[in-house]
């Protein structure tokens, strides 16, 4: 409560007052007599009205005192500066429809009048000195009556402004308008001081135009104030058109410093609602809810198989809630199935902006990646393989299959730039197949090699994914040489070895030739996931989960890659085939290794042995179809599919 | 004190949180207050539920005063204060039913009005007097005594009861505009040698037993919310 109000209020009421303050407040100022004494008895002229609701006023002000006393704060609004004459209606000065007592108006207009108001007026005399002027108005948005008052003030001849070629005092003749800015105010001598210079004004009056002015410049409501016409004043409000503008509650609230939300009631008065009750609030909660509740529709529309209704699920969780990562990544994932890896990435990239650490979005980019740089590959895009292979290594920098890839692609395209260099055009491609059929031998004597190593060791190695296990067993299996090139990611060492096609076989057969086998293509025009024989579909939602591979639509697919593509390949395609095969049960992890899923492929091929998960496989292998309806009654059982599984898959870590 | 006041009371309080929830400005609040009020002017309580029609009346303001509110936000916003214990509603048959009745109620708010909810509110009279007032004042004493800041929300305030049905909007501009100079005990300038009073100037039909009916009523509702 600031003691200045109420004692002024104080000073009003009187005695009765206090009493009732004394009454509702704990705890009222000592201050107050000093107030208190400056009461004077009430008049007997005091009006009726005022007797009449005295008391009630009193008690009322007694109760709300904590609220009717707080101090002004210090809103900062525009200051006072000219506004358009239609934001509201600028009546002339009430004054002038009250009839003023014009001594008593002059006096309390000197003491209204401060330093920066603008004044406009009228050149009564010039002198050497400077000019005299008689005021007429007020243009600063105060409207004030005061051309009948005769108030003079005065213009220094070094406040005018500077003209060249001419004394300052020439520009002005009697009778000429102005309109300057207030500097000084004496209200006892009732001297009034005004610049014309615009040196005078105030920084946030850059606007005023000071100096001569015409009779249209006059502010509206002193050419107002001319034409009342004898309408009352309330036909005169009515009848401006500013009145009716409908932004002029809020322009007044401005000028006033009035907040749109004050209140003295108790349960409104700068009451504080919290973010997320307010209406924004409360959508964006309730779209979040939605949006979830769609993307775990879509996701079970698409472990169903109905793609298109599972995209347009996706899609509209994503018009609800375009941040939904859970979305975006289903969404992702469908795309990259249907192979339409751009859109894929976009998706991906959306979601991982929103949300760098969701780990599905993190290992279907990945794996989008890589897809991308085995076609770009294809093409024969190297730059660009290689460009996808490194952010997937960005993603998941401990995975070995990715630094295989690059490792590989560098060779390649050291390979094609080298081939480029050092043959000349005319036995490009004779030399081109010698190279490959080279390749061709040496892999298979790589491979004899590698499953003799693999008859050596026990089944526990399979079991051994990790990172390090494959490391081990690379350095184990591999000459020195190769720990050289194991570092090699990223950097460009191939680069500088020369000959690297002739010299380096050794390595080459331990470290690239299974990779080299793995992505050459014969036949570039078919879609490069048939080819490789990559369940897309699998490989990408299944992670972490076991529903999909029991999928029908899965063992389908896979029936007709074998069939198709057994015969023709080579022993690679159906290592391939397991690798990915591999994936798709989602048992490894990330940082599964190129070697450990071949060595695993090659074992189980070449002697057939029952290790731990291999039952699974073999049965899938064989009895795919016997696999799929299986799949299609486990599924049931594992009850409502849709919401647990796919909440849980789909859930943000 | 009668218990329909302490029930008018308390939903419009109920209509001034939400307001405040969904950003309303003054104007179109208050329009959606006075819908109310003549609604249940006409009408009991025992017939209708108050709180579907303070939510039918916000939607119905926003629209009619062009600051629009979706019909899912004031939804949302009123379920939730009214149930602020539960979880804040889902999209779904709960929802959409509730949906459902504001938007059908809407209808039959209008019929019950008969389609008028276009109102001169004294805001705009407020302020215009206030600036008035403010222009007549000597600054120091305007800047301040907090009497424009005191009008206005007895202005806001006074919407918890029927005030704005019971006189002209330029009467109760001015009635509070009065009330407030009388709590800070500010006189206007030089009424003492003045022909015409200066609430007389700014409406010329106005008495002071209007000035005196209006700040009792102002009272009467401040008074309630110790009661209700």
């Amino acid at each position: 409560m600031d003691s200045g109000l109420l004692g002024q209020a104080v000073q009003y009421h009187g005695p009765e007052l206090v009493r009732c303050l004394q009454i509702e407040q704990q705890q009222v100022p000592v201050s107050l007599t000093d107030h208190l004494n400056k009461y004077r008895q009430r008049q007997p002229n005091t009006s009726r009205l005022r007797r009449d609701i005295s008391q009630r006023i009193h008690s009322f002000v007694a109760k709300k005192a904590d609220y009717l006393f707080n101090s002004v704060e210090d809103a900062s609004g525009h200051p006072a500066s000219s506004s358009d004459d239609d934001t509201y209606a600028k009546m002339p000065p009430i004054e002038s429809f009250m009839g003023v007592d014009w001594t008593a108006a002059r006096r309390h207009f000197f003491n209204s009048l401060e330093r920066y108001d603008i004044v406009i007026g009228v050149v009564t005399t010039a002198l050497e000195s400077g000019l005299v002027l008689t005021l007429l108005c007020l243009d600063n948005d105060k409207a004030r009556d005061i051309d009948e008052m005769k108030i003079t003030a005065f213009c220094p001849a070094k406040e005018l402004p500077r003209v060249p070629y001419q004394s300052p005092l020439e520009g002005f003749a009697v009778k000429d308008k102005v309109r300057g800015v207030v500097v000084n105010v004496n209200s006892e001598s009732e001297r009034i001081i005004v610049s014309l210079n615009e040196r005078a004004l105030s920084e946030e009056q850059e606007t005023v135009k000071l100096g001569l002015i015409n009779a249209d410049d006059f502010p509206v409501q002193y050419r107002r104030k001319l034409h009342i016409r004898g309408l009352t004043f309330d036909e005169l409000l009515h009848s401006i058109v500013g009145f009716n503008n409908q932004g002029n509650v809020s322009f007044l609230l401005d000028t006033l410093k009035l907040d749109e939300t004050s209140s003295y009631m108790r349960g409104l008065h700068k009451k504080q609602v919290p973010e997320k009750e307010m209406s924004e609030g409360l959508r964006k909660q309730q779209s979040q809810k939605w949006a979830h509740q769609c993307v775990a529709d879509g996701i079970k529309y698409f472990k169903m198989g109905r793609q298109t209704e599972a995209i347009q699920y996706l899609n509209k969780a994503l018009q609800i809630d375009e941040t939904n990562v859970e979305a975006l990544t289903a969404r992702g994932a469908l795309y990259a199935n249907n192979e339409s890896y751009n859109k894929a990435m976009e998706d991906f990239e959306e979601a991982l902006r929103i949300n760098p650490t969701h780990q599905n979005a993190k290992k279907y980019m990945y794996e989008t990646l890589l897809a991308v740089a085995r076609v770009k590959e294809d093409l024969e895009a190297y730059e660009e393989a290689e460009m996808y292979v490194k952010k997937a290594l960005d993603i998941e920098p401990q995975s070995v299959e990715a630094r295989e890839a690059l490792r590989f692609l560098l060779y390649k395209k050291e390979r094609h730039h080298s081939s480029d260099r050092y043959r000349k055009p005319s036995r490009h491609d004779e030399h081109q197949d010698s190279d490959e059929d080279m390749f061709m031998g040496r892999t298979t004597a790589t491979l004899k090699k590698l499953i003799n190593e693999d008859k050596s060791r026990s089944g526990k190695k399979r079991r051994d994914r990790s990172p390090q296990g494959s490391k081990s067993r690379r350095s184990r299996s591999r000459s020195p040489r190769s720990e050289g090139h194991r570092d090699l990611f990223g950097s460009n060492k191939y680069d500088s070895i020369p000959g690297l096609d002739l010299g380096q076989e050794a390595s080459d057969r331990r470290n690239n030739s299974p990779p080299r086998q793995r992505y050459r293509s014969k036949s570039p025009d078919e879609s490069p996931s048939r080819m490789y024989n990559v369940d897309h579909q699998s490989s990408f939602m299944s992670k972490g989960s076991d529903f999909f591979k029991d999928l029908k639509d899965y063992s389908d697919r896979k029936g007709t890659h074998e069939g198709e593509y057994r015969d023709n390949r080579d022993y690679s395609r159906d290592r391939d085939r397991e690798f990915s095969r591999e994936r798709e049960y989602g048992r490894d992890q990330d940082r599964r290794s190129l070697e450990g899923s071949r060595e695993r492929s090659l074992d189980r091929n070449a002697d057939k042995q029952n290790h731990g998960r291999n039952p699974d496989r073999e049965i899938r292998r064989k009895d795919k179809y016997a696999e799929g309806s299986r799949g299609l009654q486990r599924n049931p059982e594992r009850g409502s599919l849709g919401k647990k599984s796919g909440l849980e898959e789909y859930r943000d870590p | 004190m009668t218990n329909t006041e302490k029930v008018h009371f308390v939903v419009n309080h109920f209509i001034n949180e939400a307001g405040l929830r969904l950003h309303m400005n003054s104007v179109p609040l208050a329009t959606a207050s006075v819908i109310y009020h003549k609604f249940f002017r006409e009408n009991s309580l025992q017939q209708y539920d108050p709180y579907l029609i303070a939510t039918t009346a916000l939607y119905l303001a926003g629209k009619e005063e062009e600051q629009h509110l979706k019909l899912r936000d004031v939804v949302n916003v009123c379920y939730r204060i009214l149930h602020s214990t539960k979880p804040p509603l889902e999209m779904g048959e709960a929802f959409m039913s509730l949906r459902d009745t504001v938007a059908n109620c809407e209808l039959f708010v209008l019929r019950m009005l008969q389609f008028k909810i276009s109102f001169q509110h004294p805001h705009k009279y407020l302020l215009h007097y206030l600036k008035f007032l403010k222009d007549w004042f000597e600054p120091y004493k305007w800047e301040t005594t907090p009497i424009a800041r005191s009008a206005w929300t007895f202005l806001k305030d006074s919407y918890h009861g029927n005030l704005c049905l019971l006189h002209k909007p330029q009467h109760i501009a001015v009635g509070l505009i009065y009330m407030a100079l009388e709590c800070h005990g500010v006189e206007v300038p030089l009424q003492s040698s003045v022909a015409i009073p200066w609430w007389k100037v700014l409406t010329d039909d106005i008495t002071e037993d209007i000035i005196k009916d209006i700040i009792e009523v102002v009272i009467r509702t401040y008074e309630i919310e110790t009661l209700a």
